[in-house]
C-alpha cells in the first residue's frame, strides 16, 4: 500500500490542506516544515488516517473534536486498488467515504494495510533520530553481535537489548537459583519459615497422644510418690518418737522402780486426812454435849415431880363442857316450845273449819265419818287414825284430780288425732287428682344430656362457617395457583395428575435451548450485519452507477461487435459497398467513435470503474458468504425448532403449552405449589364434612331426644341434601336446638311440679298411719283412764262415777285440808322432840352435879353448879398443859442426849475406820501413812506422765518393744537416722516439685491443644504465599521463555538474511560514509559469536564497538533501509515514514543518505520530514526533479 | 411422623482455599477459617430447623493434614449438636480414612449413646428407634477402596426409614478418584428410603427412575476454582410414608465463581473491566454476603490477543480496583487468565516478513510441548529443586508441566516479544 495524497481536512492547525503523494519514478517526499509548521501533526496524521485517531490525541485544540478529519487516497500497489477516505475521531464507524457520509468497513482498509497495525507501522515502516541514535548506540552497546544488529534494524527496534535485558531482569527479579530477594526465592523462604513455624503450631497425633500419656504417667508416678512420701513421714515420726523417748524413758524407769518400792504403802485418796481431822473434831464436840445434856435432863425430872393436877375433872372435862355448852340451847328450845304450843291452837282451829266446809260436800261416807269422831284437847281436827284416812282418801283424790285434768288433754289428743287422720286421708285424695293431670309429664333428663354434649349451637355453626370460609379461601388459592399454570386448560385434578419431568432432563433440555437459541442469535445477527453490510455497499454501487453511467464491459462488446460487423459487411458485401459506401464509412466511423468513446469514458473513469469493480466484488462476496450465513440461519433454525419441538412435545404430552424454560420453571414451581394447596384443600374439606356431619349426627341425636317422628326426620334429611354450603343446615339446627332448649325447660317445669305432687302425696301417705296410730293411742288412754276413772272413784265412793269437773273443786278444798293437816302433823312431832329434849337434859345435869357437890354445897340448881364446874375444869386444864410441856421438854432433851452418844460412837467408829483403811493399829499412826501415800502418788503421777507421753511416742507399735527399740540406740544414731529420713523427704519434695512443674507443663500443652485454628491459619497463609509465587512462576517462565525464543529468533533471522540484508546494507554504508568503508562482514569473536566488521578503505576492519557514533548511526541506518528494501523486495509495500534523522549528519553525508532514500523510494515510497531547509536545498541541488518531490508545510 | 434429616458430605475440614494470592487490599479476613465456619453453619442450621438426624458421608478431614486441633474443633461443634439432642452419623472417606487425628478424638456419644462414627471392618447399623430411622453405613478402612462396598450393606429393615451413607464414586465422575464403584441400579436394589453419597464434590442426584433418591450433597465448601458456585448440604424432610423431599441449604461462606467472557464481544481490551464490574455487581445480590472469589478468563479468537496478554496485570489490578471499591469488602477476584488466540494471521505480513516471520517461525517450532519443554529444561530442573513438588508432578490444572498452561506461557512470552518489537521508536 503507498498513499497517493493525504488530506488535512481538520487536522491540528491545518483545515482543508492536502499533499498530493502520488508517484512518479522515484516516490520519494521531503516535506519541509519549520518549526511549529505542523510537521509532527502531519506524521500524526498518516497514522490516523490509517489507524485511527487515539483517543488522547493531541489535534482537538483548533477543530471541535467531532470535527477532526483526516483524508486521503490510499494505492494497493499489487492489486491496483485505490481507496479514498476519510477518518474521524470516535470507537466505531470512524472510516468514512471521501463524501464524509457513509462509514466504510474497517476491512476494507485492511487489505490496504494487510495485517500491519500502528505500532509495527510505526516501528518497521517508521525512522527517527531518536531511534537512528538508539538503534546507533544499541549497535555498540551489543558489541557487534551480528544476528541482534540484523534483527533490530529488520524489525525497525533500536532496544532489542532492552528487550531482552528487560526479559533477564524481569526474571531474574522473579527467581533465580542462588538469589534470595528475588519474589520467588524470598516466598520459598517464607514458606520454609512457614514451615518452621507450622511445624511448631501443628499438634500431631502422636504429639497429643503422648502428652495425654506422660501426663497419664506423671499422675501415677505422683501418686507412688505420695504413699512413698507418706511412708517417709510415718518412718521420721516414728524416728523422732525414738529420739525423744531416748530422753524420757530413765525418768520412765526410776518412776516404776520407787513406785515398786512404795508398792506396800497404801493408797489413800485425797481427802483422807481432811476426813482424818474432821473426825477427829466432831468427837471432841459430841462429848461436850453429851455431858450438857446429860444435866438438863435432870433438872426436868425435878420439875415433873412437883406438878399434880386433879384427874376427876379433867376425866369428866367432856360432859362437864358438853353441860357448860348446852345451857344456852336449853334456854332457846324452852322459848320454842313455848311458841309451837301456841301455833298448834291456832292450827287445830283452821283444820275445824275447813273440816266443816269439806264436810257439807264431802260423800256421805266422809261426812259420816268426820261427825262420828271424838275431839282432843289438843287435837280439834278429829283423831289421829281420821286424820290418817283423810291423807289416804287425799291421795285417792290427788290422783283422780290428776285423772280428772288428764281427761282434757286425752279428749283432746283423740280430737287431734282424728282430725290429723282425716286431713291425711283428704289431701292423698286431692293430691291423687292432681297427680292424674301430670301422666303425659316427660323426663327432662335425656333431652339434657343432648343439649349439654352439643353445648353452644352457634358455636358449631360458627366453626362450620369459619371452615366453609378456609375452604373457600383454599379453593380460591387452588384455582388462584391453577390460573398460574400458564399454558394449561386443564382442571385441578388433571394438573395435579401432572407428573412433569425430570429437573435433569428439563435442565438438559433448556440448556439445549438456550445454546440453541444463542446459536441462533450469533447467526441472526452475523446476518443482520452483512445483510447491512450488502445494503450499503448495494447503495454505493448504485450511488456510484448514478453519479455517472459508465460504459460496462458489455456495452464495449456491444459496441466492438457493431464496429466488426460494418468492417466485416464492407468486406464480405461488394453489393453494399458500391450502393452505400459512403454510409458505411460513415457507420464505421461512428461505430469506431463510438468505441473509442465508451473505451476514454473508461480509461478516464479507470478509478471509479476500479472502485465500482471492487464494490461488485465485495458484493458478490457479501453475497456468497450471506448465503452461506443463510443455510446456516436455517440450520440453525431447523436445529432449534427441532429443540424446541421436542420441548413442545415433551410438555404437549403432558397437556401444558410449553414455554420458555424459566416459564415452565415457574410452571413447575407452580405445580409443586398447586400439590400443597390442593393437600391443604382436601385437608380442610374433610374438615368442613367432620364439622357437618358432626352437625348432622347433632340434629338426629335432638329429633331422637324430641321424639320427632320418622317422616318428620326424613323430611329434614332431606333438606338437608342440597350441599355442605347450604345455610338451611345450620338454620335448622339451631331452631331444633331452640326448640330443644324451650322443650327442656318445659319439660324440667312440668317433671319438677309433678315431683313435687309426688314427694307431697308421699309424706301423707307417710303420715297416715302414725296419725292413725296417735288417734289409736289416744283412743286406748282414753278407754284406759275411763277404767281408772272409775276404779278411782270406786275407792273413794261407791257411788263414783261422778264428774270429773266438779270433783275437781272439791278436791281444792281436800287438798288445803291435807295441807293444814300435814303441817299440824310436823308441830306435833316439833313439840314432842323439844320436850324430850327439856326432860333429857335435866335429868343428865343433875347427874354430874351429883358426882362433884359437896356436902357444903348450898347451891342447888344445876344450871349454876354447871357453871361453877366448868370454871374449875378451865384451871385444872391450865396445870395440865404446863406438866404437858416439862414432859416434851425431858423427852427432847433425851433425844439429844441419846443422839449426842450416838455422834460420839459414830466418830470413835469413823476413825476406827480410818484405821482400817489405811492400815494402821493405832489413830496416831494415820499421819505419817498420810505422808507416805502422798510420796507416792507423786511418783506414780510422774510415771504415768512418762508413760502416757512414751505410750504417745509409740503410736501403734508395742510400748515395751518401743521401750526396747528406742533404748536400744543411743541419741546421736536416732539423729543421723532422722537426719536421713528429712534427706529423704526433701528429696521425695524436690522431685514432686519436678513432677508437679512437669505435670503442669503437660497440662498447660494440653490445655493449648483447644481446636484452634492458628496451624490452619498458617496453612491458609502458606497456600497464598504458594499461589503467589505460583503466579510468579509462571511470569518467570514467561520471561525466560521470552528471552530464549527471542534468542532463538534473532539467530534464525540472522541464519535466513545475514547475506542479503548485508549485501544491500554494505552498499548504503559505502554510500552514507561517502565511500569511507567499502565491506561489511561477519566475523566471529572472541566470544565465539558472530559479529560484524566494517571494513575501512584503507583496508583496515574495524570493530562496530570501535566505531563512532555517528558511523554507528550510518551503520544503522544503512542497516535498516537495506532490510526495508530486502523485506519489501519479499513481501509487503508500505511507505517509509522518516522524521528529521539526518540532523547530525554533515552536508555530504546528509547528501548521500537523501541519495540512499530516493533510491530506496524506487522499490517503495519514502515520506521524509524535515525542519532543516538546507535538507531541502540539498535535495534541490542534489537530486533530480523526478528524484524528490518537496512539499511544503506552514507556507 | 414427620422428620427431618441432614445430608452432609465432604466437609475436608481445614482444607485451605487454594491458589489464592493475596493482592494488597484483598479482603483476607474473610477467607479465613472457611471450612470451620461452613461447618458450624451445619450446625446452626441443624439446631435452627430442629432435625431428627445429621448424617456426615465421609471426608470430614484432610488425609493430609494431622493437626489434632482440627479434630478439637470438630469435637466441639459435634458436641452442640448432641447437646441439642440431634444424633450425628459419620463416616470414613478415602480422605480421612487414613487420618489419624481421628483415633484419639474424645468424640462424643449421641443422645441415645451409640458412637457417631460408624465401623470401617463391617456395616453399620444404627436404629433410632424414636425417629424410626435405620442408617446403614461403612467406614473406609484404608484410603484407597476398590471393592464394592454397597453389596456388603443389609436389606431394608421393615418399618423404619432406610438411610445408606457410603462414601463411593459410584461409576467414575472426572477428577476423583474412583473409589467403592458401585451403580445407582445396586444401590436402588438395596430398597433403601434415600442413599447419602460423598466423594464428588458436585452436587446431584443419580437415582434410578421409581427408586429412592441417590443423592450426593457436595463439599459443604468450595475450595478452589473447580468447585464453583453454592455448596451446602440437603435438608430431607421425610413424611410417614417415608417419601422425602430434599431441599439443598447452602452453607459455604466463600463461594468460588468463573466469569468467562467470549474475547468476539470485545472491541478494546479495557471492556474486560466492565464487563467484569457488570457481572460482579450480579453476584454480589446472588450471593448475598457471602465472600465471592471469582476468576475472570477471557477465550475465544480475538485481534486483541496481544494487548490482552500485554496488559493482563493492568487488567487484573483494574478488576481487583472494581472489587475494592464496589466490592464492599466482598469479592476477591482470584486470577484473570487470558485464555485467548489470534485470529487467523496468514495474510499478515507481522508473522510472514522480517524478524517477525523468524519469531513465527521458532514459535512454530516449539508449539509442540516437547520443544517448548526443552527450551525451558534448564529453567524446570532449577524451579523443580527448590519448588514444592505437586506444582510440576501432578496431572491437571495444578501443574506447571500441563500442555495448556505451557502454551499459554508460549503464547504470553510471544505477546511480550511482540509488544517489545512494535513500541514506537
Amino acid at each position: 500500500m503507498l498513499l497517493a495524497r493525504l488530506d488535512l481536512r481538520a487536522f491540528g492547525k491545518f483545515t482543508d490542506v492536502s499533499l498530493d503523494l502520488s508517484a512518479r519514478d522515484r516516490n520519494f517526499h521531503l516535506i519541509y516544515g519549520p518549526n511549529e509548521a505542523g510537521k509532527s501533526t502531519s506524521l500524526r496524521a498518516i497514522a490516523s488516517l490509517l489507524f485511527g485517531m487515539e483517543s488522547n490525541t493531541d489535534d482537538c485544540f483548533q477543530h471541535r473534536p467531532t470535527d477532526i478529519r483526516v483524508g486521503g487516497v490510499l494505492f494497493d500497489v499489487n492489486s491496483g486498488n485505490r481507496l479514498e477516505c476519510v477518518r474521524r475521531r470516535g470507537r466505531k464507524q470512524t472510516l468514512r467515504d471521501s463524501e464524509d457520509r457513509d462509514p466504510i468497513d474497517p476491512a476494507t482498509i485492511g487489505k490496504f494495510l494487510d495485517g500491519v497495525n500502528r505500532e509495527t507501522f510505526q516501528t518497521r515502516f517508521g525512522l527517527s533520530y531518536e531511534a537512528l541514535v538508539e538503534g546507533g548506540q544499541a549497535i555498540v552497546r551489543g558489541g557487534g553481535d551480528l544476528g541482534e544488529i540484523l534483527f533490530a534494524a529488520g524489525a525497525g527496534v533500536g532496544q532489542l537489548r532492552k528487550i531482552q535485558d528487560s526479559f533477564e531482569s524481569n526474571a531474574n527479579a522473579l527467581f533465580s537459583p542462588r538469589a534470595t530477594k528475588a519474589e520467588v526465592n524470598a516466598a520459598l523462604k517464607q514458606l520454609e519459615d512457614d514451615r518452621k513455624r507450622m511445624k511448631e503450631l501443628l499438634v500431631p497425633n502422636t504429639t497429643y497422644e503422648r502428652l495425654k500419656r506422660e501426663l497419664a504417667e506423671h499422675q501415677a508416678a505422683e501418686e507412688n510418690r505420695k504413699e512413698r512420701k507418706h511412708a517417709s513421714m510415718r518412718k521420721l515420726d516414728h524416728l523422732k518418737a525414738c529420739r525423744k523417748a531416748v530422753d524420757l524413758i530413765p525418768s520412765w524407769k526410776q518412776a516404776k522402780e520407787q513406785l515398786a518400792e512404795y508398792d506396800s504403802v497404801p493408797d489413800l485418796s485425797d481427802d483422807f486426812m481432811v476426813r482424818r481431822h474432821g473426825l477427829q473434831t466432831e468427837l471432841q464436840i459430841a462429848k461436850a454435849q453429851e455431858s450438857k445434856l446429860k444435866e438438863q435432863l435432870i433438872t426436868l425430872q425435878q420439875r415433873l415431880e412437883r406438878t399434880n393436877p386433879d384427874d376427876m375433872l379433867l376425866q369428866h372435862d367432856l360432859e362437864i363442857t358438853r353441860a357448860f355448852q348446852i345451857l344456852a340451847v336449853h334456854e332457846k328450845s324452852e322459848k320454842q316450845l313455848i311458841n309451837s304450843r301456841r301455833e298448834m291452837k291456832a292450827l287445830n282451829s283452821k283444820v275445824e273449819k275447813i273440816l266443816k266446809d269439806v264436810t257439807v260436800n264431802a260423800p256421805n261416807e266422809w261426812v259420816r265419818s268426820a261427825n262420828t269422831e271424838d275431839a282432843d284437847e289438843d287435837w280439834a281436827g278429829g283423831s289421829p287414825d281420821e286424820c290418817e284416812r283423810i291423807r289416804v282418801n287425799a291421795s285417792l283424790l290427788l290422783h283422780m284430780r290428776d285423772l280428772a285434768q288428764q281427761h282434757k288433754t286425752l279428749a283432746k289428743r283423740v280430737r287431734d288425732s282424728n282430725d290429723l287422720t282425716d286431713v291425711c286421708r283428704r289431701k292423698i285424695s286431692e293430691y291423687d287428682k292432681e297427680l292424674a293431670g301430670f301422666s303425659n309429664a316427660l323426663d327432662p333428663s335425656s333431652l339434657s344430656l343432648v343439649l349439654e354434649s352439643i353445648g353452644k349451637p352457634e358455636l358449631h355453626v360458627d366453626a362450620l362457617n369459619r371452615q366453609r370460609e378456609v375452604c373457600e379461601k383454599s379453593k380460591r388459592l387452588c384455582r388462584g395457583a391453577l390460573s398460574e399454570l400458564t399454558g394449561f386448560s386443564g382442571d385441578l385434578d388433571a394438573a395435579l395428575a401432572i407428573a412433569l419431568p425430570s429437573q435433569d432432563r428439563i435442565n438438559k433440555m433448556t440448556q439445549a435451548i438456550g445454546n440453541s437459541e444463542e446459536r441462533l442469535r450469533v447467526r441472526m445477527s452475523a446476518q443482520e450485519q452483512k445483510s447491512e453490510q450488502l445494503q450499503q455497499l448495494l447503495q454505493e454501487l448504485e450511488t456510484l452507477v448514478e453519479n455517472k453511467s459508465l460504459p460496462s464491459d458489455r456495452e464495449v462488446a456491444q459496441a466492438r461487435s457493431e464496429r466488426d460487423e460494418i468492417v466485416s459487411s464492407m468486406t464480405t458485401s461488394p453489393l453494399t459497398r458500391t450502393i452505400g459506401e459512403a454510409d458505411l464509412v460513415n457507420k464505421l466511423g461512428q461505430a469506431i467513435k463510438k468505441v473509442d468513446d465508451l473505451l476514454d469514458q473508461r480509461f478516464v473513469n479507470a478509478e471509479q470503474i476500479l472502485t465500482r469493480n471492487s464494490l461488485e466484488r465485495r458484493r458478490n462476496r457479501l453475497q456468497s458468504e450471506l448465503e452461506e450465513d443463510r443455510k446456516k440461519l436455517n440450520e440453525a433454525q431447523a436445529a432449534h425448532q427441532k429443540v424446541m419441538a421436542e420441548w413442545e412435545t415433551l410438555w404437549t404430552d403432558l397437556g401444558i403449552v410449553a414455554g420458555s424454560g424459566s416459564d415452565m420453571e415457574r410452571w413447575r414451581d407452580s405445580q409443586q405449589k398447586l400439590r400443597l394447596l390442593a393437600d391443604e384443600m382436601a385437608t380442610e374439606e374433610r374438615r368442613l364434612h367432620q364439622f357437618y356431619a358432626d352437625i348432622k349426627r347433632d340434629i338426629d341425636r335432638l329429633r331422637e331426644a324430641l321424639d320427632i317422628a320418622d317422616d318428620e326426620v326424613v323430611d329434614q334429611r332431606e333438606s338437608l341434601q342440597p350441599g355442605l354450603f347450604d345455610p338451611r343446615v345450620e338454620d335448622q339446627f339451631i331452631s331444633l336446638c331452640d326448640h330443644a332448649s324451650e322443650e327442656k325447660s318445659n319439660r324440667e317445669f312440668r317433671w319438677r311440679e309433678m315431683q313435687l305432687l309426688r314427694q307431697k302425696r308421699l309424706d301423707q301417705v307417710n303420715q297416715l298411719p302414725e296419725a292413725e296410730v296417735q288417734h289409736q293411742s289416744a283412743m286406748q288412754d282414753l278407754q284406759k283412764w275411763g277404767e281408772d276413772w272409775k276404779r278411782t272413784g270406786v275407792a273413794i265412793s261407791a257411788n263414783t262415777p261422778f264428774d270429773a269437773a266438779a270433783t275437781l273443786v272439791w278436791l281444792e278444798d281436800l287438798s288445803e285440808l291435807n295441807q293444814l293437816l300435814s303441817r299440824r302433823d310436823e308441830l306435833a312431832q316439833v313439840i314432842r322432840d323439844l320436850q324430850e329434849d327439856q326432860d333429857s337434859f335435866l335429868h343428865s345435869t343433875s347427874k354430874l352435879v351429883g358426882i362433884f357437890q359437896n356436902e357444903n354445897e348450898t347451891e342447888a340448881n344445876p344450871l349454876v353448879l354447871v357453871q361453877k364446874l366448868y370454871q374449875r375444869l378451865q384451871s385444872e386444864k391450865e396445870l395440865q398443859q404446863v406438866l404437858k410441856r416439862c414432859e416434851e421438854e425431858l423427852r427432847e432433851t433425851s433425844a439429844k442426849h441419846a443422839d449426842a452418844e450416838t455422834q460420839l460412837v459414830v466418830a470413835t467408829n469413823s476413825l476406827k475406820q480410818l484405821c482400817i483403811e489405811a492400815g494402821a493399829e493405832q489413830i496416831s499412826e494415820l499421819p505419817e501413812l498420810e505422808n507416805q501415800s502422798r510420796v507416792k502418788k507423786e511418783w506414780l503421777a510422774k510415771f504415768e506422765t512418762l508413760n502416757e507421753q512414751l505410750i504417745q511416742l509409740s503410736i501403734e507399735s508395742d510400748l515395751d518393744t518401743f521401750v526396747y527399740e528406742a533404748s536400744s540406740q543411743s541419741m546421736s544414731i536416732w539423729d543421723t537416722e532422722i537426719e536421713q529420713e528429712e534427706l529423704q523427704q526433701q528429696k521425695i519434695a524436690m522431685e514432686h516439685e519436678e513432677a508437679f512443674r512437669a505435670i503442669g507443663a503437660v497440662e498447660n500443652e494440653l490445655s493449648k491443644i483447644d481446636g484452634d485454628a492458628k496451624a490452619f491459619d498458617l496453612r491458609q497463609q502458606m497456600e497464598m504465599v504458594t499461589g503467589k509465587m505460583r503466579d510468579d512462576v509462571e511470569l518467570y517462565l514467561v520471561n525466560r521463555i521470552g528471552y530464549k525464543i527471542l534468542q532463538r529468533a534473532i539467530e534464525h533471522y540472522r541464519n535466513e538474511n545475514q547475506s542479503p540484508v548485508l549485501t544491500i546494507a554494505q552498499h548504503y554504508f559505502c554510500e552514507l560514509t561517502c565511500g569511507e568503508y567499502v565491506e561489511l562482514r561477519p566475523d566471529y569473536d572472541s566470544a565465539g559469536k558472530v559479529a560484524l566488521q566494517a571494513l575501512h578503505r584503507t583496508g583496515d576492519t574495524k570493530l562496530v564497538k570501535e566505531m563512532s557514533t555517528g558511523t554507528a548511526d550510518s551503520l544503522y541506518l544503512a542497516l535498516r533501509l537495506a532490510s526495508l528494501q530486502h523485506q519489501m523486495e519479499h513481501g509487503t509495500t508500505m511507505p517509509v515514514v522518516i522524521d528529521d534523522c539526518l540532523i547530525q549528519l554533515d552536508d555530504d553525508r546528509s547528501m548521500a543518505a537523501l541519495r540512499a532514500l530516493s533510491e530506496l523510494s524506487a522499490k517503495t515510497q519514502v515520506i521524509l520530514f524535515t525542519h532543516h531547509q538546507h535538507l531541502v536545498d540539498l535535495a534541490t541541488s542534489g537530486l533530480g526533479a523526478d528524484d524528490v518531490k518537496v512539499h511544503q508545510l506552514g507556507a | 411422623m414427620n422428620r427431618k434429616i441432614i445430608h452432609a458430605a465432604d466437609v475436608h475440614l481445614d482444607s485451605p482455599l487454594q491458589k489464592l494470592s493475596h493482592y494488597e487490599g484483598a479482603p483476607a479476613g474473610q477467607i479465613r477459617r472457611a471450612s470451620r465456619i461452613a461447618l458450624s453453619n451445619l450446625v446452626d442450621l441443624a439446631i435452627e430447623q430442629s432435625v431428627d438426624l445429621v448424617v456426615i458421608a465421609g471426608d470430614l478431614f484432610d488425609g493430609d493434614w494431622p493437626d489434632q486441633n482440627t479434630g478439637l474443633f470438630f469435637v466441639k461443634e459435634a458436641s452442640r449438636l448432641v447437646a441439642a439432642g440431634i444424633p450425628l452419623v459419620v463416616i470414613r472417606g478415602n480422605h480421612d480414612a487414613a487420618n489419624i487425628i481421628t483415633r484419639t478424638l474424645p468424640l462424643p456419644r449421641n443422645p441415645d449413646g451409640s458412637e457417631v462414627m460408624l465401623s470401617a471392618s463391617k456395616v453399620d447399623s444404627r436404629i433410632f428407634e424414636s425417629i424410626g430411622i435405620a442408617v446403614h453405613g461403612k467406614s473406609f478402612l484404608n484410603r484407597v477402596e476398590k471393592e464394592n462396598l454397597a453389596l456388603s450393606y443389609p436389606p431394608a429393615l421393615g418399618g423404619f426409614f432406610n438411610l445408606g451413607l457410603l462414601h463411593t464414586s459410584l461409576g467414575g465422575f472426572e477428577g476423583h478418584d474412583p473409589y467403592a464403584p458401585c451403580t445407582p441400579r445396586e444401590l436402588a436394589d438395596k430398597n433403601y428410603d434415600y442413599w447419602a453419597l460423598g466423594h464428588i464434590h458436585q452436587r446431584g442426584n443419580h437415582e434410578v427412575d421409581g427408586a429412592a433418591p441417590v443423592v450426593y450433597s457436595g463439599n459443604i465448601q468450595g475450595r478452589h476454582i473447580r468447585e464453583c458456585g453454592p455448596k451446602g448440604c440437603y435438608l430431607i424432610e421425610v413424611n410417614d410414608r417415608q417419601e422425602t423431599k430434599m431441599t439443598f441449604k447452602p452453607l459455604d461462606v466463600v463461594r468460588w465463581e468463573k466469569f468467562s467472557i467470549d474475547a468476539e464481544d470485545l472491541s478494546h481490551h479495557e471492556e474486560v473491566v466492565d464487563k467484569f464490574q457488570g457481572w460482579m455487581s450480579d453476584k454480589l445480590i446472588e450471593n448475598e454476603s457471602r465472600l465471592l472469589v471469582s476468576r475472570v478468563e477471557v477465550r475465544g479468537a480475538t485481534t486483541l490477543n496481544s494487548a490482552l496478554r500485554q496488559n493482563r496485570e493492568s487488567l487484573l489490578n483494574g478488576c481487583r480496583s472494581v472489587a475494592l471499591g464496589q466490592g464492599a469488602d466482598q469479592v476477591w477476584v482470584e486470577n484473570l487468565k487470558i485464555r485467548t488466540v489470534d485470529p487467523a494471521r496468514e495474510n499478515s505480513i507481522q508473522d510472514q516478513e522480517g524478524p517477525f516471520a523468524s519469531l513465527s517461525a521458532v514459535i512454530h517450532e516449539l508449539s509442540d510441548q516437547g520443544g517448548l519443554l526443552d527450551l525451558i529444561s534448564d529453567e524446570i530442573d532449577q524451579l523443580k529443586k527448590k519448588m514444592p513438588h505437586d506444582l510440576f508432578d501432578n496431572a491437571g490444572e495444578s501443574s506447571l508441566l500441563d500442555q495448556a498452561i505451557l502454551q499459554d506461557l508460549l503464547a504470553s512470552a510471544t505477546a511480550e516479544i511482540r509488544s517489545g518489537m512494535s513500541k514506537a521508536e
